[in-house]
């Protein structure tokens, strides 16, 4: 087996990316995510990184370690521009692109060496690419499968120096024959899939490294952590890891999910809120020309207790109306009086049909389907913040949910 | 307690009857029969709380008696025995089964838990038993299966002073049956029987098929249906709802007739089912003067074309449907030409035939494909 997979990895790429927009910031410490008080880092500068600070850690305990530290909230739009840039850079050189989110993929260059040379100077034509069309840099990782090119990226990843980032090439490659050698002294959680949960399983039974958990029979591994995943780590441990890059995935679920800057306890505020989720979520199905079979709602209280309800439609739908009933339904039941701190909706189970059959009573729903493609008109013409339902009409206007928008938790002057 | 029996006094029942023990055992009490013996009377009687299914024989000779015995197992171990004879002993808490040289012990379990109603309902309407059958047979297909409305997951009855009519609809199609028969009722009865107790009604008829005059003894209150055939008496709870006005979905204008050979379309539409995608089996309809073309495509690309000869009056249509929905259909009618009645490509098809004993009528939506 020869290392012809590639795991692209692009380095701080929200903070790099708003650098390139904002230069005189270039050489301080940013970082990318809500500057509110329950706001979270999305990503953080090399630079924001010296101070300790790294992404998903609470924007608060960043602003105690760093007082120059530089917000700015996300604009999930660019990013999104800036990664399709990019994907485009990576499928000139091999078809078979993965991406897992934003700002990384997989690529399999097994097929096409003859045109673009070996695995590690294709990993250097990649990261110069990048740089040179992009002005942004990244980490590639070379090896035989997703498992082991993601952990060499992670190694070829720029050091945190005392003032910014200590690059090296960038590059790393990970051989058949040096699998051992580099899995061994790695720490087990350094392994996919292995949690606090798990951690704690392997430390109980003496295991703190991937060396020490390959010399384990499989045998205690799947006694002590179930069939699948006991077998799954056996495998990892040994860098066996039979995934293939995989094209295009198809969404599983579209969903969206608010943090409020207050927790909500007054029902009609919530309502409000879900009204907001419902009409975007609902939007991006039918731009996704998708219909869902369930809805899910999701509800965390101020104290972090996080539950989901979910319904299934007796027929596949992507009218806003038909989805809001049941997301009201599922809030019926709800006790509000803790203080919801986040609420989130998604769909799932898409319907994979072919056509639409049509019912007896079709005419009361039709009407709601005409005036809905007219909303999805207006919106596509004039921008998603141009129409929406009268009822999401705050104290504070009308405030369209947007995709990408609050992910990282409110701002600090926000009115929600 | 010692029974000697011949098996086959209690497997043919135990057939009819055990399909309504419930196998998943919410509460094990209902994954057991009834077995009581009373005054000569052996009674059986199988129940899920919705669905009640019993069998009454007599058998003289036998002392009184009563216990609960494991349905599955003791139907299938009776089946199992290699001897016409068998013997059970009821001792406290088990049964022991012996035919030939084989000897099976069983749990039982008191016969006072079990939830057996022992109501007399006076029978007061008698219906043909062949007649019956085929009013299910004709409409039972088109139930709704766990729909959330959960009054579409019945058969509904109309039982009237000159026919009774059952109706049955999953919201995109309708099937739609009578047959005549002189009922003393002051005014039209209804009722929405259950798909399990509907499930249960066809196999007991199908047992007595064979005779032609044989006459079932059936009543229907507020809350109960309940029908009788020689020992055996299946009571229901009814769906309590209102079910849709039927009558309302029959277009009122329907311009193009297609005349079409049943088998012919059977076979087309089975060739068409080949390709066309996996969840909702589309299949598109052109129809001009005298040829009906078929078309299926699925989410590949793939496509399928057929066309088979048809007489038509009417303009040229294209419309799409749910292949099943036509083949199911078209196993339910008799006769050999089948008549679709058509509108436009978003109004629903109606399906009927000339010669036609239960006067069956099917209404098939569109689907957009």
């Amino acid at each position: 087996m020869t290392a012809s997979i590639l795991h692209v990895d692009m380095d701080a790429f929200f903070a790099s990316v708003e650098l390139l927009r904002h230069p005189e910031l270039v050489g301080k410490p940013v970082v990318v995510g809500g500057s509110g008080n329950r706001g979270v880092v999305a990503a953080a500068s090399y630079e924001a990184r010296s101070y300790g600070i790294y992404s998903a850690m609470p924007s608060r305990r960043a602003k105690r370690l760093c007082r120059d530290l530089v917000f700015i909230s996300g604009d999930y739009e660019f990013y999104v521009k800036a990664s399709e840039r990019i994907m485009n850079i990576l499928k000139r050189f091999t078809p078979l692109v993965e991406p897992l989110s934003l700002d990384e993929a997989f690529l399999d260059i097994g097929g096409v060496r003859r045109v673009h040379g070996e695995p590690k100077s294709i990993a250097y034509k990649i990261r110069d690419a990048i740089y040179e069309e992009e002005g942004l840099r990244c980490s590639v990782g070379v090896s035989v499968n997703k498992f082991l090119a993601k952990l060499s990226s992670e190694n070829a990843k720029p050091k945190v120096g005392q003032r910014g980032p200590v690059y090296g090439e960038s590059v790393f490659l990970l051989d058949e024959n040096e699998i051992e050698i580099f899995l061994d002294p790695l720490p087990v959680d350094a392994i996919w899939g292995v949690g606090p949960k798990t951690h704690k399983k392997l430390n109980a039974l003496g295991i703190e490294t991937v060396g020490e958990l390959s010399r384990v029979s499989e045998g205690s591994l799947v006694s002590s952590l179930g069939k699948a995943a006991g077998q799954q780590l056996w495998r990892l441990a040994r860098g066996i890891d039979n995934r293939n890059v995989v094209v295009e995935q198809e969404a599983k679920s579209i969903g969206h999910e608010e943090t409020f800057s207050k927790d909500l306890t007054n029902r009609e505020d919530v309502e409000r809120e879900l009204v907001r989720l419902v009409d975007s979520v609902s939007w991006r199905l039918r731009k996704s020309e998708k219909k869902c079979r369930t809805v899910s709602l999701k509800v965390r209280y101020s104290d972090f207790t996080t539950f989901s309800r979910s319904y299934t439609f007796p027929d596949p739908t992507s009218l806003s109306s038909t989805v809001l009933v049941e997301a009201k339904k599922l809030l019926g039941e709800v006790d509000l009086r803790p203080g919801v701190r986040l609420l989130g909706i998604s769909v799932t189970n898409f319907d994979k049909s072919f056509g639409e059959q049509l019912k007896f009573s079709e005419n009361p729903h039709s009407n709601r389907k005409n005036s809905e493609d007219a909303v999805d008109l207006i919106r596509d013409r004039f921008g998603v913040a141009s129409i929406g339902p009268a009822s999401i009409l705050g104290s504070s206007g009308m405030r369209v949910k947007r995709k990408g928008e609050q992910q990282w938790g409110p701002d600090e002057n926000s009115s929600n | 307690m010692i029974i000697e029996i011949n098996k086959n006094q209690l497997i043919e029942p135990l057939k009819n009857i055990t399909g309504v023990s419930e196998q998943k055992q919410a509460m094990p009490i209902l994954g057991n029969l009834l077995f009581r013996v009373q005054s000569g009377v052996l009674l059986l009687v199988a129940s899920d709380l919705e669905v009640e299914f019993s069998y009454s024989a007599e058998i003289p000779g036998l002392e009184d008696f009563e216990t609960t015995v494991p349905s599955r197992k003791f139907f299938d171990i009776l089946k199992s025995l290699d001897a016409e004879q068998v013997k059970l002993e009821f001792l406290e808490n088990k049964v022991v089964i012996r035919g030939g040289k084989s000897k099976f012990t069983v749990s039982t379990l008191p016969a006072d838990n079990f939830p057996y109603k022992n109501k007399e309902t006076s029978h007061s309407h008698k219906v043909s038993v062949t007649m019956l059958e085929k009013l299910i047979a004709a409409t039972a297909f088109s139930m709704g299966y766990q729909d959330a409305r959960h009054f579409l997951n019945g058969l509904f009855f109309e039982i009237g002073g000159e026919r009774i009519t059952a109706v049955a609809t999953d919201g995109h199609r309708l099937a739609m049956a009578a047959i005549d028969q002189k009922n003393e009722v002051s005014e039209p009865a209804t009722c929405i029987i259950p798909r399990k107790c509907i499930v249960e009604l066809k196999k007991i008829l199908a047992t007595f098929n064979d005779n032609k005059e044989k006459l079932a003894e059936f009543s229907v209150s507020n809350k109960e249906f309940s029908l009788k055939i020689e020992g055996y008496t299946l009571t229901s709870k009814l769906i309590e709802g209102n079910y849709p006005d039927y009558k309302k979905v029959f277009p009122e204008s329907l311009p193009n007739t297609l005349t079409v050979d049943k088998q012919n379309l059977k076979l087309a539409l089975q060739r068409m089912s080949i390709l066309s995608s996996e969840q909702y089996k589309g299949v598109k309809l052109n129809v001009d003067k005298a040829e009906l073309r078929l078309s299926a495509t699925n989410p590949m690309q793939e496509q399928g074309e057929d066309i088979i000869p048809c007489q038509y009056t009417g303009d040229q249509i294209e419309v799409g449907f749910n292949l099943s929905y036509i083949i199911e259909v078209i196993d339910a009618i008799k006769s050999e030409e089948l008549k679709i009645m058509l509108n436009t490509a978003d109004s629903g098809c109606l399906i009927s035939s000339e010669k036609n004993e239960a006067n069956s009528k099917y209404i098939i939506m569109p689907m957009r494909i």
